[in-house]
């Protein structure tokens, strides 16, 4: 077959698949999918802060993480690399979407598209923001409002001692209401992306989204939530 | 009915280009958009004036050659409708409308509302077709093909060229065009020789002209005038991405 289109760079198989748009989103669809993954292992794992027993098995499971390296590593460099891969690829392609229109619109109608489709990009920096500060918040122990008193083996304390601030309450919450309607949309886009679709399972690959868009939103937000209210103490 | 208009007028790729206000009295409903054009267009030639320059074909809504944005809406508000199709029953006595063109850096301005699209005509060629032997005709049916693929590669081979898909899209991608003509042929068994070379020579070449990336929003799907489905982007994905690994470059260069 002739070929009109001449190679997009001289780099080898992984080096053109990388270097063009598709190879980009299919880096992000299964860094997303790593993401999520670990995204359900942390938040089941967080709410065992429910247990009622002043943190006796939050703690315990803190330790238990602390004390087998090569799960609590592992996870940090795969989710780490996954992290650092997704937002190249999204700050990329983002850059490539800008050059694409250099002159815009004075008037462009979205049909149909979804508030979270069109807002991947902004709220997913703002969960890098979001990400950075949590690490250095609850991981680190170095940033505020519990900076002085953070303990590397009391995480219960920790989280009770932090959300009795309302505003970092809100912060947490807006976070993860940001990471849920990212979730809305990737965990619907990443089957698309990799060329997952069928008409038959489509409409439940988009429900599935939702739900656990949400899930994943609430979950997460009533940690903080329930402490601020002295549920959790 | 009465219109007014907003139209983008560009002398030319170097212009800067602006909107300028028309006024349209006498409408009737039964004409089709294209020939409300056409009238004001008389107007401004008897008044010594450009006419606004407007692509267009057969007026039939299988050509491809029309299109632009009404009010921020690709082919204007009427779901699988080419502009030359769009009647204006569709609006209402008073309307003020924004006609512009498709905005893509792939996709230049030629003057006022045309726009140069052959950067697709540059994907096609480098894959969108199939090589066979001329000489004697084959047999028609030597080749079966099963009916739910001829449905699925009629659906995508409807697309015709339009660019509203670019047009729609907040990335200016031009996935639904290229997934459109990487399907019709993937799903025919005359266009599997070549189905892994075509799925990356056309990626590549859709890179190449500067369209943007794929966010699967669904935008270029609502507007298609042709219902082209974002299903065959999936399958396009698909393609590009096992071609990736089924791809051996000397197995490549043989074929070239
Ligand atoms: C921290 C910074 C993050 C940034 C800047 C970011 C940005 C983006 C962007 C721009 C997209 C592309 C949307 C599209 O093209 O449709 C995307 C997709 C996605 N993101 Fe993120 N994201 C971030 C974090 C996360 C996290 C923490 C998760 C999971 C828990 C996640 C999961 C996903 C998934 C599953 C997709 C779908 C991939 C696809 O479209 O195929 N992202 N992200
Ligand atoms: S896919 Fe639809 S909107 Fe895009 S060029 Fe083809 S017919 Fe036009
Ligand atoms: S003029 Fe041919 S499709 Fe509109």
């Amino acid at each position: 077959m002739s070929s009109a289109a001449s190679p997009a760079c001289d780099c080898g198989p992984l080096g053109r698949f990388v270097s063009s748009s598709l190879g980009k989103k299919a880096i992000m669809a299964v860094t997303g999918f790593v993401m999520f993954g670990f995204v359900v292992g942390h938040m089941v794992g967080n709410l065992q802060v429910f247990a009622g027993d002043g943190g006796v098995k939050l703690n315990a499971y803190a330790a238990f993480l602390k004390n087998t390296p090569a799960l609590l590593w592992g996870t940090r460099i795969v989710v780490g690399l996954s992290l650092v891969l997704h937002v190249w690829a999204a700050a990329t392609l983002k850059r490539l979407s800008n050059e694409a229109r250099p002159v815009q619109y004075k008037m462009r109608k979205d049909i149909q598209a979804s508030v979270p489709s069109r807002n991947m990009f902004w709220g997913g920096i703002s969960l890098l923001f979001y990400v950075i500060y949590h690490l250095l918040h609850l991981t680190v122990g170095v940033a505020s409002p519990i900076a002085g008193t953070f303990s590397h083996d009391n995480v219960y304390g920790n989280m009770v001692a932090s959300f009795q601030n309302p505003a970092l309450v809100g912060v947490y919450v807006f976070a993860m209401i940001a990471l849920g309607m990212h979730l809305y949309h990737g965990l619907y886009s990443l089957f698309q992306t990799l060329g997952l679709n069928h008409p038959g399972y489509m409409p439940r690959i988009r429900t599935g989204a939702k739900v656990f868009g949400a899930l994943i939103a609430l979950g997460f937000s009533s940690m903080p939530v329930a402490i601020l209210l002295g549920a959790v103490k | 009915m009465r219109i007014t208009l907003n139209v983008w007028r560009q002398k030319n790729a170097q212009d800067k280009g602006g909107f300028e206000k028309y006024d349209a009295p006498n409408v009737s409903e039964d004409m089709s958009f294209l020939e409300m054009l056409d009238v004001v267009n008389e107007g401004l030639i008897s008044a010594g004036k450009d006419p606004i320059a407007f692509d267009h074909d057969c007026r039939e809504g299988i050509c491809g050659m029309c299109g632009f944005m009404i009010s921020g809406v690709a082919h204007g508000p009427e779901s699988g409708t080419t502009v030359c199709q769009l009647h204006m029953r569709k609006f209402k006595d008073g309307d003020e409308l924004w006609l512009e063109p498709w905005r893509a850096k792939a996709f230049p301005v030629l003057r006022d509302l045309t726009v140069d699209r052959s950067a697709f005509d540059r994907i096609i060629a480098s894959g969108g077709f199939v090589s066979v032997h001329t000489g004697s005709a084959i047999d028609g049916n030597a080749i079966a093909v099963p009916k739910p693929a001829a449905d699925l590669a009629m659906d995508a081979a409807a697309c015709i060229g339009c660019g509203a898909c670019v047009a729609a899209c907040p990335n200016a991608s031009a996935s639904l065009f290229t997934s459109a003509k990487i399907s019709h042929l993937a799903l025919l068994p005359q266009g599997q020789p070549e189905r892994d070379r075509r799925a990356i020579n056309m990626v590549e070449r859709m890179n190449a002209e500067g369209f943007g990336h794929c966010t699967n929003i669904g935008e270029c799907e609502a507007v298609c005038p042709k219902e082209i489905k974002i299903e065959n982007i999936a399958r396009m994905n698909r393609d590009y991405i096992c071609a990736s690994f089924k791809d051996r470059p000397a197995v490549a260069r043989l074929a070239d």
